[in-house]
């Protein structure tokens, strides 16, 4: 199309200036891209052909008067006003070669420059309205739809699985590694259960059912631990992540004054402030102490402090040297041929703590055969049970004398001289039966009282004339587990090998090679520890817990103790008691 | 207005602020390396730390309120907006402790960011209320904005009156030139200052950039020698003397816009960001307590 605006920029209608455009559309307004630039107008106007020689005016982001009227589109004919901004545009007759014209007057008032918005209050939001419309987004997205899903769990539901805010929102920090699964991790309700409630007991407890309180709480008084929230000390949420506190105030705080903590009268702790010389107490052993004569009332665990150097002893009944187990020149692997190590005997256990205990069958035997008849250098008797080893003997012995054919094949033959074994007879003048069990009686002797049994053992001799009365083998228990109230980890220590497959590094704390008494106690004492990890030196400390559980077996179970554990009773109806 | 905003009563609330900063300083340092958590929030110097930061912002952005009660006895402004500044600045500390700097995507973290941009836009609103308001005046030279527009008006009416003597050329540059300044207009354009006029050239087309006037007076000056007529090149000086002067009044006015907006527009995140920061905060506080 093309369009022909008359300016009249005279006083009155003498003078005009034509400028011809060219194009679909003929726009008027202030933006830059107006093709007729009118200064200080809002918007635009838009001219376009609406078809058939018919003309239209589209205002964009503004309005217009025409004819009086407030409109926002518009057919135009000629004769008609249109006015906006100070302008006045009347559609006149357009003049040959045009398809549309108009007479544009400026108002004496638009005249000169039209000043846009000098001030920012004009242009920019209010601070009231900014305020308000942060307000309002900040409280729907931060506070409105997370709470609506602590309320409403298809909410939640919904809220988490999309882009939607949700409560992760109020998250104060990262959850640890283990609570980063399924159901916990996003399921803030996992834990915190009820609204501006604390997180209680029984979140923690509904997974962690096996844990222990710290002390027997029928023998201690129950509130002072159960009064304390599982969160009182394991604090999720941080960074960096600390749920277990390994501060001493977590075991100072009570153990540094134990006058309050009476159990039948007497304070069954002592003071301990800190791992150092001075702040701990000695260790004491777990020491194992047969109860009654021959341990006929099992056995029992003493734990014994050594007072002013005082060297403690194990009652292990067994008759066992380390100094000449590991003596190259005494002993040899029957396999190798080489030097025992302590691996030889001693593997360590999964915990890294314990070791499998050492059997007669797996570790003793292969050297300490309990062949017992020097004509049948395979039969051993068995081995633990001393009725069932006299049996042995004499069943065998009545059978050999009994049967004629093995009567007479013993007497023929001639056996190897066996160093340490004692030459059974090969002939008897008596009857089977007398011969059998005489010779039996000879044997059980010699194992009981001379050489084999009384290598290892110690057997005591009754003077009873019955053969299964006569000698008594003391049993054995070889203490397993020194320091049951602390934890050590062998594989950490292993660094201060030099050579690991040497048994160097064991010997580093446990000197064997120098011990010549089974009643030697091998497992070093504090100062071996804190040579290392005292806490008044620099290097290597260790707090409480590296070495001590706070939640200990002998604990009562938490489930059992702790409020409102499902399925349990009332803790002030319980009688309490560990498992 | 700098000694008597920062050094207020020998400099009475910087000492404070110090004050606050060392006692801040140390509480913090009372929770390293005990207890049942690492230095942040949920201590009890954490939660110490945090109320002293919340009581500080509702203080903080009761200067608004302080600033409009003229008849308040509660000290003067100068000595709360001292205090506003130095104590303000010491929220910065003071909040970083409660939190021992542990950020994530959540509103905490959205409080403290918010309170952070409310605090460095008030340090940039410290440096114009101390550095712009001489610099307008010096720009101003004494006189009112309406008084240069006003002598912008007269300019333009005799622009106008004279143009409409002169031939359609003259009189279609000279009248397009003034119609397409642009003073003024959205926030941006405001405060850049930037000449968005333009100016209708000889011929048709489009109109073209007219910035600082300099196309309408170049050509002014270019048609001076080669008027026919004594009566054309007066006319034509007198028009060149009209648009230089108008040239020097709009560069003024245009810088005055800037500076005028400078001065206000840190308030647009100061003032605004202050209501969401406090709303922030709230839900901060009581979303700790709903997952206590």
């Amino acid at each position: 199309m093309h369009f022909l605006i008359r300016k009249q920029t005279g006083r009155g209608d003498r003078e005009a200036l034509d400028t011809e455009y060219q194009g679909d559309a003929l726009t008027l307004g202030a933006a830059d891209d107006a093709m007729v630039q009118l200064a200080g107008m809002q918007g635009q106007l838009r001219i376009e052909s609406a078809g058939a020689n018919k003309t239209r005016v589209v205002a964009k982001k503004t309005a217009f008067e025409l004819n009086g009227e407030r409109v926002s589109r518009a057919e135009l004919n000629v004769g008609d006003v249109l006015s906006s901004a100070g302008y006045s545009l009347t559609v006149i007759t357009a003049p040959a070669g045009f398809d549309f014209a108009m007479e544009l007057l400026v108002s004496a008032d638009a005249r000169g420059v039209q000043p846009g918005a000098m001030t920012l209050a004009e242009t920019a939001w209010s601070n009231r309205k900014l305020g308000w419309t942060l307000a309002v987004v900040i409280l729907a997205a931060f506070l409105l739809l997370p709470l609506a899903g602590v309320f409403q769990a298809d909410i939640a539901a919904l809220t988490r699985q999309t882009a939607l805010p949700d409560d992760s929102l109020w998250s104060s920090g990262p959850l640890t590694a283990a609570h980063q699964t399924s159901g916990i991790a996003a399921d803030c309700q996992a834990c915190h259960q009820q609204p501006f409630a604390m997180v209680k007991d029984t979140a923690c407890l509904d997974c962690h059912r096996e844990t222990h309180e710290h002390v027997d709480v029928s023998l201690f008084e129950a509130h002072a631990f159960t009064g304390e929230r599982c969160a009182s000390c394991h604090r999720e949420h941080n960074e960096p992540a600390q749920l277990v506190r390994r501060d001493n105030a977590l075991c100072s705080d009570c153990h540094a004054d134990p006058e309050p903590w009476t159990l039948d009268g007497r304070t069954p702790m002592q003071a301990v402030s800190a791992f150092t010389e001075q702040a701990h107490p000695t260790f004491r052993l777990a020491l194992l102490t047969p109860q009654g004569p021959g341990a006929a009332h099992g056995w029992q665990t003493e734990r014994v402090r050594a007072v002013d150097g005082e060297v403690l002893q194990e009652q292990s009944n067994l008759k066992f040297t380390h100094a000449v187990h590991l003596d190259p020149d005494k002993v040899q692997l029957e396999s190798s041929g080489e030097a025992l190590q302590c691996d030889s005997c001693h593997t360590a256990r999964d915990d890294g703590e314990h070791f499998e205990p050492v059997t007669m069958d797996n570790h003793c035997r292969s050297c300490h055969t309990l062949n017992f008849d020097v004509f049948e250098p395979d039969l051993e008797l068995p081995h633990g049970d001393q009725r069932a080893a006299v049996v042995a003997m004499e069943a065998h012995f009545i059978r050999e004398f009994t049967d004629p054919d093995l009567r007479r094949e013993r007497a023929a033959s001639k056996p190897r001289r066996v160093p340490g074994k004692r030459e059974s007879a090969a002939s008897c003048a008596g009857s089977g039966l007398d011969c059998g069990r005489a010779e039996a009686l000879k044997e059980a002797q010699y194992q009981f009282a001379e050489t084999g049994c009384v290598t290892c053992h110690v057997v005591e001799d009754t003077g009873l004339s019955d053969i299964n009365d006569r000698w008594f083998v003391q049993p054995v228990r070889v203490t397993d587990d020194w320091y049951p109230f602390s934890r050590f980890d062998h594989a950490s220590h292993r660094s201060l090998a030099l050579d690991e497959s040497s048994g160097e590094v064991c010997e580093s704390c446990h000197q064997a090679s120098l011990s010549e008494q089974s009643s030697d106690v091998l497992i070093p004492g504090q100062d071996n520890c804190l040579s290392c990890h005292s806490q008044d030196k620099g290097f290597s400390q260790v707090d409480c817990v590296s070495c001590h559980v706070f939640h200990h077996e002998g604990g009562t179970r938490s489930v059992l103790v702790r409020e409102n554990v499902p399925g349990h009773a009332d803790p002030s109806t319980m009688g309490g008691g560990g498992e | 207005m700098r000694t008597s905003l920062l050094a207020w009563e020998s400099h009475k609330y910087l000492r404070w602020a110090l004050l606050l900063g060392v006692a801040s300083i140390l509480l913090f340092g009372s929770q390293i390396g005990g207890g049942a958590q690492p230095p942040n929030g949920g201590t009890w110097q954490g939660y110490v730390l945090g109320t002293i930061g919340a009581l500080l912002i509702v203080w903080l952005s009761m200067l608004g309120v302080r600033k409009r009660r003229y008849a308040s006895n509660l000290g003067t402004v100068q000595g709360w907006t001292s205090a506003h500044v130095y104590l303000g600045g010491m929220l910065l500390l003071v909040a970083t402790l409660h939190c021992a700097a542990q950020f994530g995507w959540n509103v905490h973290t959205l409080a403290y960011v918010l309170m952070c941009i409310v605090i460095v836009s008030g340090f940039y609103g410290l440096y114009a209320y101390m550095h712009l308001p001489s610099r307008v005046a010096e720009n101003n030279g004494g006189r009112a904005r309406e008084a240069w527009l006003a002598e912008l008006a007269e300019l333009d009416s005799a622009i106008h009156d004279l143009a409409e003597g002169s031939d359609a050329e003259l009189q279609g540059i000279a009248i397009s030139a003034l119609d397409m300044t642009r003073l003024g207009g959205s926030s941006r354009q405001q405060l850049s200052a930037r000449d968005y006029s333009l100016v209708q050239l000889p011929g048709g087309g489009r109109p073209v950039a007219n910035p600082e006037q300099a196309v309408v007076i170049e050509h002014l000056s270019r048609r001076i020698p080669n008027a026919q007529k004594t009566s054309e090149a007066e006319l034509l000086n007198e028009l060149l003397a009209l648009f230089g002067r108008r040239q020097v009044i709009l560069h003024l006015l245009r810088r005055d816009i800037r500076l005028q907006g400078l001065l206000k527009v840190w308030l647009l995140l100061h003032i605004p960001l202050t209501v969401a920061l406090i709303v922030a905060l709230l839900i901060h506080i009581i979303s700790v307590f709903i997952y206590w």
